[in-house]
């Protein structure tokens, strides 16, 4: 190229790039190329995206009638309508299999299911799933691209397809955020059961935004009832108890306050602001202790939240607390809500200041100088000893000395709080202080000082006061309160001696305000303005009025009392000031100066009106403190000797009495009770247990020696043709008094005390009340068949007679006639006559009961020759009846008067009923047997088994095989008292619905138990819930078939679905399916029985991939049958196609084996890289994972 | 018996699609138009028996349609309302214009043609 051929003239003192002409018309072209190309895909693009909504448009109008037709199909259509509508159905799958055609129609049920509602949009969800175009969904969710996860999730969301769930939920906690919600919504949304899964399983934050949707779902579910979200309360995901929390609160659901008061407690601010929403909606009122013990430790946002709960559910007594907070908290905010959380309390308690004017003649409120003293029990409060506090001596604004002192006070304690008590006291350092073996809190004695020397929360009565006052306090005067202090806590409180207090008067109600703080900055920033008058104190002055000390000094050492009780030691001062004034002069007369003093004491000032009484009460003091055992010092104490003192009082000439008393003894009983008074006698108490047995027999009333046991024989039907008492007693035979009191393990005989009480429950007839039938046991006469008009009436009778025989033996009172103790035979030849004589009375129908009783006579007999030995053993011994016969027996071998008492009886009763209980086992082969001969028993058409003749013979040992088989699989019953088997019940039910959040309620449960049963089978559930065990297999649920939920949708559909169900179980069948598709195989239609083969064959093979371990030996077994099943087919398809199979060849066998860990290993030895320890965390070590991992993303 | 007629003003084609064949299904004789325009070209051929409108339609909205019937057409055949839900405003002002009953959506097919038969029994 030359570049002589310049295009352009060079300039002088420019200078442009030189480019070649020729280069600039090759970058033109270049660019108007691109241009073409890029206008040309525009146009092309465009005409395609155009072509492709013309095309849409006019499938959508094809399709959307016919769509309208399926939606609006009634289930009474005609026959021509119903037909029209197959054929239509047919033609639409038809245009399905163009995927486009799917796509377009998709598109319109996704369209239509926003703008219709009702019974419209539930058949447009049965269409879409009809269509099959939720597959097109399903494997959208198989895709690696996010946005293609997130839209099939959503479709399958839109058109409620909610067997989609089971693949939904693995999403949950997928890392990629929009798949995430996307399937948390879903999950919600499908099932009822979805949002538990969802709170259950999440990991993940669970955003603000993603809450308002999820609460929206579950506002727009139909029949949604909510589950008790506290569950999740405890959940280890913060997220998640951020959302139960709003969810208790929507559903106003308030069974959680226990564990919302400790979630007060917790570190996360949201949480605990929720905690503090649901308290204040809730108006939990237990939980004002933990919400201002944690008051402390929050951010302002808490604070105020907080305050504004104590303000809703507060009470009186909070409202000290809330004037704590007024006076150390910094932030304005939170100052202000304490103040509107007081009104709140008690409306009207605080007033505003701000901007108030002050006036002339302003009078001081009482409270300043009668602040109230508390001790720690409210009722105990020093309220009802110091009942009239001394009111404030004011003589002008210049002389208000008390609200001198009191505002020095307050800026001491202010001091005080701010030094040892830091404004964000935290909760341990609380818990710590508590610790030190005081009983009381500390906060609690912070408040009493606070509330005791600070003379107004408001100020509105200190603050104008204050700049009024003189720059110097130089004159006090004024009556002061008494002030209990635990001496252990006074170091921590106070802390080191010589606080310097610096004292200075704010000009600006801003400045006013921000007083309370003094920290070192702020003392720095105190300039010459600020008049300061500093002095040294080294405790609180505690002032006594002395009036007021005369008046309640008996309360006052009551209070002591109180709280020596409580063992907190009392120290107390007593400084005599001597004055001679009564109050109302004290102000003028009594003033000294404490400018320059120092108080190495907390001085408790009083007017010394008669000085000589001190002593006394110094004497006093002495005398109710034991001398040896304390440790008593006094110093000096000024007292004027002078009564007619000056107006100013000096200090320094003020005569000590004495000032301090130090107890070294914690405990100091000043009033002691005398031990006396309180011992307490214990008496032993006997208490005579009767024995239940003893207890519950009616007879016991009874003089056994009058009494008669009458034992009769009874041979037949043991419980009158019922197997067991149990179904005696459903059958109402017995009378319902005997039903309700009835237990399996005992026998209700002796319930009745009489005869008579027998007769007339069971309403025998006037005849035989007098004695008791003792029924032959064998009874031949007629044999005729009986009418069977009469049949009812003679089955009542029997019956009755049969509940008669049930029931003996009975205690009861001798007749006169059977006086006699010994049963003789006499006595027994007369009954035998008596019962003739009431036969022959009720002969029509006994002779057809007997006809009967002699059937099954005969049957028994027959039975007991037919059946082998051991059977017949075990039908001989079944009856209770035949049990007390041999007991009988026994008994009738020993002499009457032998027997003894009725106890005796009893405990032979109790063993008849044990050896009837091992025989009841024994019994149940039995009972089956003739419930399955019982022709009455069977149901329908089939002839009834004949009981009789050798063909019976031959079948009961077989059955008795069966059965026997059959009922060793039934678990031995287990029986429990009333309280264990509620127990017990508890425990299925929470082993059935339960997991792993029972284990502290298990736990519990176990601390409490006694019982061992109950013990074990806890052991045995908290080791499942932990996962230390498997669920105890019943090896009977091995008889039975595995469940395949595909049998239930096979019943109710046709072909083509059945072909696509088939389809489903190759993708999600498991191994219940197995056996389902081998039934498949005997199918009548050839389709299914193919596609059942190849499903089998597909899941056989797929589930030993999967189980390669345990079951692989199983998979391997099913696997050679269905092959050896699938060969036939093959072989009798070839067959009927008559085609040649082709030649076997080894082309295609395979001599080596795909190891599921074969990538890895693979990756391994070509890089030559064996995975240590130390390799499996090293940076390279990342990369090659990265690579790994990404591997089957790429391929899709 | 003559079919009533129904004019159904509805821009969704496919809603529209799915209306008109519920109340073809129902017996009336139903007059499709996907805008305002298409909507005063009915008008202009015959008063139906009613008109079900959506409100939010292009050229010509519901509640001008509203204006347009009973103001200028002069006309007190019964006028029932679609709209999405939460367009409270456009509602009352339909309702002020004359419009005879509401409708929301998503739309219940079987409603629709229970508010039709109810307000033609009222003619």
């Amino acid at each position: 190229m030359k570049l002589t051929n310049l295009t352009y003239q060079s300039y002088s003192l420019i200078s442009a790039p030189k480019i070649h002409t020729d280069l600039l018309w090759d970058l033109t072209l270049l660019f108007v190329s691109i241009a073409v190309v890029y206008f040309m895909a525009i146009f092309f693009f465009k005409k395609r995206i155009s072509k492709i909504a013309r095309k849409t448009k006019q499938l959508k109008n094809e399709f959307s009638p016919m769509i309208s037709e399926f939606i609006f199909l009634e289930a009474d259509a005609t026959k021509d309508e119903k037909s029209k509508n197959v054929s239509l159905k047919v033609e639409i799958r038809e245009l399905l299999k163009n995927n486009f055609n799917r796509k377009t129609v998709a598109e319109i049920l996704l369209d239509l299911r926003k703008d219709v509602s009702g019974s419209a949009q539930k058949q447009l969800f049965e269409l879409y799933k009809d269509l099959g175009l939720h597959k097109a969904s399903y494997k959208k969710l198989r895709s690696w691209r996010w946005e293609t996860i997130s839209q099939g999730i959503r479709e399958l969301t839109k058109m409620q397809v909610a067997e989609s769930y089971s693949f939904i939920t693995r999403f949950i906690n997928d890392k990629r955020g929009t798949i995430r919600k996307q399937a948390e919504i879903a999950v919600v949304t499908l099932k009822p059961e979805g949002l538990n899964y969802f709170l259950d399983t999440t990991k993940h934050r669970i955003s603000e935004w993603q809450q308002l949707k999820l609460m929206e779902v579950l506002a727009n579910k139909e029949n949604y009832i909510p589950p008790s979200f506290k569950v999740w309360l405890t959940s280890k995901n913060k997220y998640v108890v951020l959302f139960a929390l709003r969810l208790i609160k929507h559903y106003d659901q308030n069974d959680a306050n226990t564990t919302i008061i400790e979630l007060v407690k917790h570190k996360n601010n949201r949480i605990k602001r929720e905690a503090i929403d649901c308290i204040n909606s809730f108006h939990v009122t237990d939980a004002l202790e933990t919400l201002k013990t944690v008051f402390w430790k929050c951010t302002p946002d808490i604070k105020i939240a907080i305050l504004d709960a104590i303000g809703n559910i507060g009470k009186k007594e909070d409202i000290d607390f809330l004037k704590l907070i007024e006076n150390k908290e910094y932030s304005f905010s939170v100052r202000s809500k304490a103040l509107a959380a007081i009104n709140m309390i008690s409306p009207d308690t605080i007033m505003p200041t701000e901007g108030i004017l002050d006036t002339e003649g302003y009078e001081v409120p009482q409270d300043i100088s009668s602040k109230k003293l508390e001790v720690m029990e409210p009722e105990n409060s020093l309220d009802e000893y110091v009942e009239q506090p001394p009111e404030p001596i004011i003589t002008n604004e210049e002389d208000s000395i008390p609200k001198k002192i009191e505002e020095v006070a307050t800026e001491v304690i202010d001091q005080i709080a701010e030094k040892e008590l830091p404004p964000m006291v935290s909760e341990s350092e609380v818990l710590e202080m508590q610790k030190e073996d005081e009983p009381i809190e500390v906060a609690d004695m912070i408040d009493q000082i606070t509330e005791t020397v600070t003379p107004s929360i408001t100020g509105e009565s200190v603050m104008p006061e204050i700049q009024q006052e003189d720059d110097t306090i130089s004159n006090l005067s004024g009556f002061f309160e008494i002030v209990v202090v635990d001496a252990t806590l006074v170091p921590n409180i106070i802390g080191p001696t010589n606080i310097e207090v610096t004292h200075h008067k704010p000009e600006t109600p801003n400045e006013m305000e921000d007083t309370r703080p003094l920290d070192e900055d702020a003392e720095a920033q105190i300039t010459d303005q600020e008049e300061t008058a500093a002095f040294t104190i080294d405790c609180i002055p505690f002032v006594v009025d002395e009036l007021a000390v005369q008046e309640h000094l008996p309360e006052f050492e009551a209070v002591s009392d109180a709280l020596h009780f409580l063992e907190i030691p009392v120290v107390y001062e007593v400084v005599e000031v001597a004055a001679n004034s009564v109050k109302e002069d004290a102000p003028e007369n009594l003033q000294f100066d404490i400018a320059k003093a120092d108080m190495y004491f907390i001085p408790v000032v009083v007017e010394d009106i008669s000085v000589s009484t001190f002593p006394n009460k110094e004497d006093d003091l002495q005398e109710k403190i034991a001398p040896n055992a304390l440790d008593v010092s006094f110093e000096r104490v000024a007292q004027e000797k002078s009564p007619a003192s000056s107006s100013q009082l000096d200090p320094k000439q003020l005569e000590v009495i004495f000032e301090e008393i130090r107890f070294e003894e914690p405990i100091i009983s000043v009033t002691e009770t005398p031990l006396q008074e309180l011992s307490v006698t214990y008496e032993t108490i006997s208490i005579d247990i009767v024995e239940e047995k003893a207890k519950n027999q009616p007879m016991k009333a009874l003089d056994p020696l009058k009494l008669a046991v009458i034992y009769e024989e009874v041979h037949g039907t043991p419980f009158n043709g019922c197997a067991s008492l149990e179904e005696l007693l459903e059958a109402n035979i017995l009378p319902s008094e005997l039903s309700q009191g009835h237990q399996p393990t005992s026998i209700d005989v002796p319930k009745f005390t009489s005869l008579e009480e027998i007769l007339e429950a069971r309403r025998l007839p006037e005849s035989l009340e007098k004695t008791i039938e003792v029924l032959p046991a064998n009874r031949t006469e007629e044999t005729t068949e009986p009418p069977k008009e009469q049949e009812s009436a003679l089955t009542e009778e029997r019956e009755m007679l049969q509940e008669q025989e049930e029931l003996l033996p009975v205690e009861t009172e001798m007749p006169e006639e059977l006086k006699e103790p010994v049963m003789t035979n006499a006595t027994q030849e007369n009954l035998v006559v008596e019962e003739e004589k009431i036969e022959e009375e009720l002969k029509p129908n006994i002779e057809n009961r007997e006809v009967l009783k002699e059937e099954e006579n005969i049957e028994e007999e027959e039975e007991k020759k037919e059946i082998p030995q051991e059977l017949a053993e075990v039908i001989s011994s079944d009856s209770i009846q035949e049990n007390l016969v041999v007991e009988e027996e026994k008994i009738e071998g020993e002499e009457i008067e032998e027997i003894g008492t009725i106890e005796l009886e009893l405990t032979s009763l109790a063993e008849a009923i044990e050896i009837e209980d091992e025989i009841a086992e024994q019994e149940l082969p039995n009972w089956l047997l003739k419930e399955i001969a019982d022709p009455n028993v069977r149901t329908s058409g089939k002839e009834p088994i004949k009981t009789e003749g050798p063909e019976w013979k031959a079948k009961v040992p077989k059955m008795m095989d069966d059965i026997q088989y059959y009922l060793q699989y039934i678990p031995e019953p287990i029986l429990y008292d009333s309280e264990v088997s509620e127990t017990m019940q508890l425990l299925d039910d929470i082993e059935f619905f339960g997991d792993e959040r029972e284990l502290p309620l298990l736990e519990e449960l176990m601390a409490m138990e006694k019982k061992e049963v109950a013990y074990e089978r806890l052991q045995d559930i908290m080791a499942r819930f932990r996962g230390n065990t498997q669920p105890k297999d019943n090896s009977i649920f091995k008889l039975t078939p595995p469940y395949s939920i595909f049998e239930k949708f096979f019943r109710h559909c046709d072909t083509e679905s059945k072909l696509i169900l088939l389809g489903e179980v190759t993708a999600v069948g498991d191994e219940n399916e197995v056996y389902f598709l081998e039934r498949l195989l005997e199918d009548p239609e050839p389709q299914i029985r193919a596609k059942a083969s190849e499903t089998l064959a597909t899941l056989k093979e797929r589930l030993a991939l999967a189980n390669p371990g345990a079951e692989k030996g199983q998979a391997d077994k099913i696997y050679a049958e269905s092959e050896k099943m699938t060969n036939s087919e093959y072989q009798q398809l070839l067959n009927e196609m008559q085609i040649k199979p082709p030649e076997e060849s080894d082309i295609f066998e395979i001599d080596f084996e795909l190891s599921p860990d074969g990538e890895t290993y693979v990756d391994d030895v070509i890089r030559g890289v064996k995975e240590t320890p130390d390799t499996r965390n090293s940076f390279l070590s990342i990369f090659r994972k990265l690579n790994s991992k990404s591997r089957p993303k790429r391929n899709g | 018996m003559q079919k009533k007629r129904l004019l159904l003003a509805e821009d969704d084609e496919l809603l529209a699609s799915l209306l008109s064949f519920r109340l073809k299904k129902g017996g009336y004789e139903v007059l499709n138009s996907y805008n305002g325009k298409q909507v005063k070209e009915l008008l202009g051929e015959g008063l139906p028996d009613i008109i079900v409108s959506d409100i939010m339609m292009p050229y010509f909205s519901g509640i001008e349609l509203i204006d347009y019937v009973r103001n200028e057409l002069v006309s007190n055949i019964p006028i029932i309302i679609i709209s999405s839900a939460g367009n409270e405003e456009n509602v009352l002002s339909a309702f002020e214009l004359g419009a005879n009953d509401f409708i929301s959506k998503p739309v219940s097919p079987s409603e629709l043609m229970v508010r039709v038969a109810r307000e033609l029994s009222k003619q």
